[in-house]
């Protein structure tokens, strides 16, 4: 297992410097320059911007100025905003754990109630509960989540004071927020456990557990549940990827601390160092969940344990 | 001097119907009954957007500016008349070449963290903002031709300039060359300072969540507050918070709510909602320096020609743009300054009127004839416009500009609307590929006006040279009615030469709970929290 986890950790290396690279290309290939974003000052001659590009070590060719900021990342730094002149890592890791505890909250959120209503509809398919769950997940998927997170703050928090609408402190002002990101990935997940379970029940070896007298719920939690639930972990671990980034959006309804406000902040003001720096620990925070997502599949699935470890 | 494009704040006030106080004090609606001013309690106040950095000598940023005035006192006081007035420098002397400034100080006052403050502390600030490891982007600019600074004694400072500036002592009312303790400067380092604050004004720092709340307190011992200040000695709030709120419906929710007791940036077509409410009060402050304003580049084929700048002024129906966008919110602007501004002047503009049909007589006289599609042509050249807009959609400039563009189209100009993020838009400033632009400052002296027309400014979007010798003049010419007439001269010849229209004013508007009294405004609508009490 040790082995496993040093190689997928290698593996995602070449992935990361991959995010940096092309992060960094991106934001200066675009045509433009941040100083001018950045100055609202006196009579902005050409001198001053000149200046400033200087001080920022815009004026270098990209191949010094790509080595020198990856030998910096390389230990820890990422550099000084240009907006504010503060370290970029510490601006970071001050916003890093609330928008980790809201993705990871609507991970949960969506991973659990996506099985259970996949699972539930597929019980009951065709029936009354399951045009209802099928019409959610519908829905869920289409509904964007600054909408559905306006929608709870106006209901549950302004008419029926249920929970508080902004911040970003304890378990109670979590909820929302985790509900707002999840109910997308929830419609995803529960669209995806239906379709596997009812695919998974018709297979011979389910018809063979009948044959043997085994009762409907024993045959769907104990052997068809495990097998169609495998191809949703892959997804929730996906799914990390897009909850990061919506979490951009829901943190600025919530008005919650995290990376989402930063990363806004930073494209407002062209703040280059810190959007690479943000970009570049959610790219580590994608490849990081990947990884536990390997090997959570390989807990899960012998096959898939012994066939990773053996290549 | 801000970009207002990027930073979150709106446009115009007063319908003509109630009594416009100008300057510091904002128009209140709202039915708040009197109350005597009592020391205590905390009020939380919910902005648009996040703060950058609390180190004036840094940032550029207007939302950070409305922290940084509660936290740091300025040397001088921009009374509402546009008056320097003393404030951490009781008097001072301006020689006769302008060169040279002395300021005597007041001897009564403490920076937060117990530094005293003396001209050792004043020369420190002058030198911390021009120090290019500082990395200033926005005070140096204010401070112009700073040159050095000497402690004559602890009372006195002499500050000296390398040419005349007269912006120079306007510049040192605002927030940004608030002074900052020496000590606590040093001690955090240029990286943390702007998270760990450490001023003279009437409330001090007490904790910061970036992206969520910056909390300050009120500052014991405070006694020196400025001639504009309804009351002496300390604030009466003993608890000052600054929520970020970003998402209007949240905010003004929280607001009704009661989760805070202000909420600002109301969006333009709540305005009238919350004037309505009578649980709360509406106030609002215009901002000053340069109104949003819209530039023809005149080195463009076709908008070199002044009669055809000329007549697409008249073909705009600003009026109605600004009706229609803004729903009545907010003012056509009168002039590149905005009121409030020193030199302001409304009659710059006067005889300016929208008139498709003189608009589309002169393009043809101009030469410009219709071609089979519509769009006129004069010598085989099409008069095709670039319209560079703002990107994202600040203010809801971009419908304005849809408004303008169908008003060209229908005088027979092609228009291309470009809505371009502000990196991007710096490149097709350089590449000099636009024909029209738009922009708008905030600002406390008239030289703003040398950023719009002067030949050296990145923003004279209408590229014109023609105004380098006034705008000099003025920077040196003393405070005062020529200098003001020099400005209104300047204005006048912006408008008739259609280098520029003004479009309309920037307004700061803040909605309250009813029991939030006294908030004021500097002239650039900094809120000032010092006089600001809740009614029982």
């Amino acid at each position: 297992m040790g082995y496993l986890i040093a190689r997928r950790i290698l593996a995602g290396i070449p992935t990361l410097l991959g995010v940096t690279l092309v992060v960094f290309l991106i934001l200066r290939l675009v045509p433009g320059d941040p100083v001018a974003g950045l100055l609202s000052g006196g009579p902005a001659t050409p001198e001053l911007v000149a200046g400033l590009r200087a001080q920022f070590g815009l004026d270098q060719p990209l191949p010094v100025q790509y080595l020198s900021f990856l030998g910096d990342a390389l230990q820890g730094d990422l550099g000084t905003s240009y907006a504010t002149g503060q370290s970029v890592t510490s601006m970071i890791s001050g916003q890093l754990l609330p928008t980790v505890q809201l993705a990871f909250a609507a991970a949960l959120l969506s991973t659990v109630a996506g099985i259970g209503l996949g699972v539930l509809a597929a019980a009951v398919r065709n029936s009354f509960t399951d045009g209802l769950i099928r019409v959610f997940s519908v829905l869920g998927t289409a509904m964007p989540t600054f909408w559905i997170g306006l929608m709870l703050i106006l209901v549950v928090s302004f008419q029926f004071r249920m929970l508080p609408a902004t911040g970003s402190d304890g378990f109670q002002r979590l909820i929302l927020p985790a509900v707002a990101l999840a109910v997308p990935a929830i419609g995803v997940m529960t669209r995806l456990v239906r379709a596997n379970v009812l695919e998974v029940l018709g297979e011979n070896f389910v018809t063979a557990l009948h044959a043997k007298g085994l009762s409907y719920r024993t045959i769907l939690l104990r052997h068809v549940l495990r097998n169609a639930v495998l191809p949703a972990v892959t997804v929730a671990g996906l799914q990390i990827g897009g909850l990061l980034a919506g979490a951009v959006v829901v943190e600025t309804v919530f008005a919650r601390q995290g990376l989402g406000n930063l990363i806004l902040q930073a494209i407002t003001r062209n703040d280059y160092p810190v959007l690479q720096g943000v970009v570049i620990v959610i790219g580590a925070l994608v490849v990081l969940v990947n990884i536990v997502v390997d090997l959570v599949y390989g807990a899960v699935d012998p096959r898939i344990r012994s066939s990773l470890a053996g290549r | 001097m801000p970009i207002r494009r990027r930073l979150g704040i709106i446009a115009f006030p007063a319908a003509a119907a109630l009594a416009v106080l100008s300057g510091c004090s904002a128009q209140s609606s709202g039915s708040a009954a009197e109350a005597t001013p009592a020391p205590g309690g905390s009020l939380t106040y919910a902005v648009s957007t996040a703060f950058g950095s609390f180190d004036p000598n840094v940032t550029a940023s207007v939302v950070d500016a409305r922290v940084l005035r509660q936290v740091y006192d300025s040397l001088v006081d921009l009374d509402a008349e546009g008056t320097v007035q003393p404030w951490l420098a009781s008097a001072w002397e301006v020689s006769d070449d302008g060169l040279t400034y002395t300021f005597t100080l007041r001897e009564d006052v403490t920076f937060q963290d117990g530094t005293a403050f003396d001209a050792e502390a004043v020369c420190y600030n002058f030198d911390r903002i021009t120090d290019p490891a500082t990395k200033s982007l926005y005070a140096v600019s204010l401070i112009g031709p700073y040159d050095s600074c000497s402690a004559k004694d602890p009372a006195t400072a002499v500050v000296t300039l390398k040419n005349a500036y007269t912006p120079f002592l306007t510049n040192l009312s605002t927030p940004f060359l608030g002074m900052v303790s020496p000590t606590a400067a040093e001690a955090s380092g240029l990286a943390d300072f702007g998270s760990n604050p450490v001023g003279s004004g009437p409330f001090r720092f007490a904790s910061y969540r970036p992206n969520s709340d910056v909390v300050l307190e009120r500052n014991p011992g405070y006694n020196w507050a400025p001639e504009s200040a309804e009351h002496q000695g300390e604030a009466y709030l003993e608890q000052l918070t600054f929520q970020i709120i970003a998402d209007a419906t949240v905010r003004l929710g929280s607001l009704r709510n009661g989760d805070v007791q202000a909420a600002d940036d109301v969006p333009a077509q709540q305005v009238s909602t919350v004037k309505q409410d009578s649980s709360l009060s509406y106030l609002e402050q215009t901002q000053s320096g340069a109104t949003y304003q819209l530039f023809f580049n005149t080195e463009r084929p076709g908008l070199d020609d002044p009669a055809v700048r000329s007549a697409l002024v008249k073909a705009m129906d600003l009026d109605s743009a600004v009706k229609a966008t803004y729903f009545g919110a907010y003012q056509r602007a009168a002039a590149p300054l905005a009121p409030g501004t020193i030199g302001y002047d409304e009659s710059v503009s006067s005889g300016l009127s929208y008139n498709a049909q003189a608009a589309a007589d002169e393009l043809t006289a101009a030469g410009w004839i219709p071609g089979a599609d519509g769009v006129r042509e004069k010598d085989g050249q099409r008069l095709e416009l670039t319209y560079m807009g703002p990107s994202p959609n600040y203010d809801n400039r971009q419908e304005l500009a849809e408004f303008l563009v169908q008003n060209l189209k229908d005088v027979g100009v092609g228009v291309d609307l470009e809505l371009l993020p502000s990196a991007q838009a710096f490149a097709m400033m350089e590449a000099n590929t636009f024909d029209i632009a738009t922009t708008s400052f905030v600002a406390v002296d008239p030289d703003i006006l040398s950023t719009l027309y002067s030949s050296g400014s990145i923003f004279n979007f209408s590229r014109t040279k023609a105004f380098d010798e006034d705008l000099n003049q003025a920077q040196t010419l003393p405070a005062g009615a020529e200098r003001e007439a020099l400005y209104a001269q300047i204005q006048a010849e912006a408008i008739s030469g259609a280098y520029s229209v003004p479009v309309y004013q920037l307004v700061y508007r803040v909605a309250t709970s009813t029991a939030v009294r006294d908030i004021g405004f500097d002239p650039a609508a900094y809120p000032k929290f010092h006089d600001t009490y809740l009614a029982q």
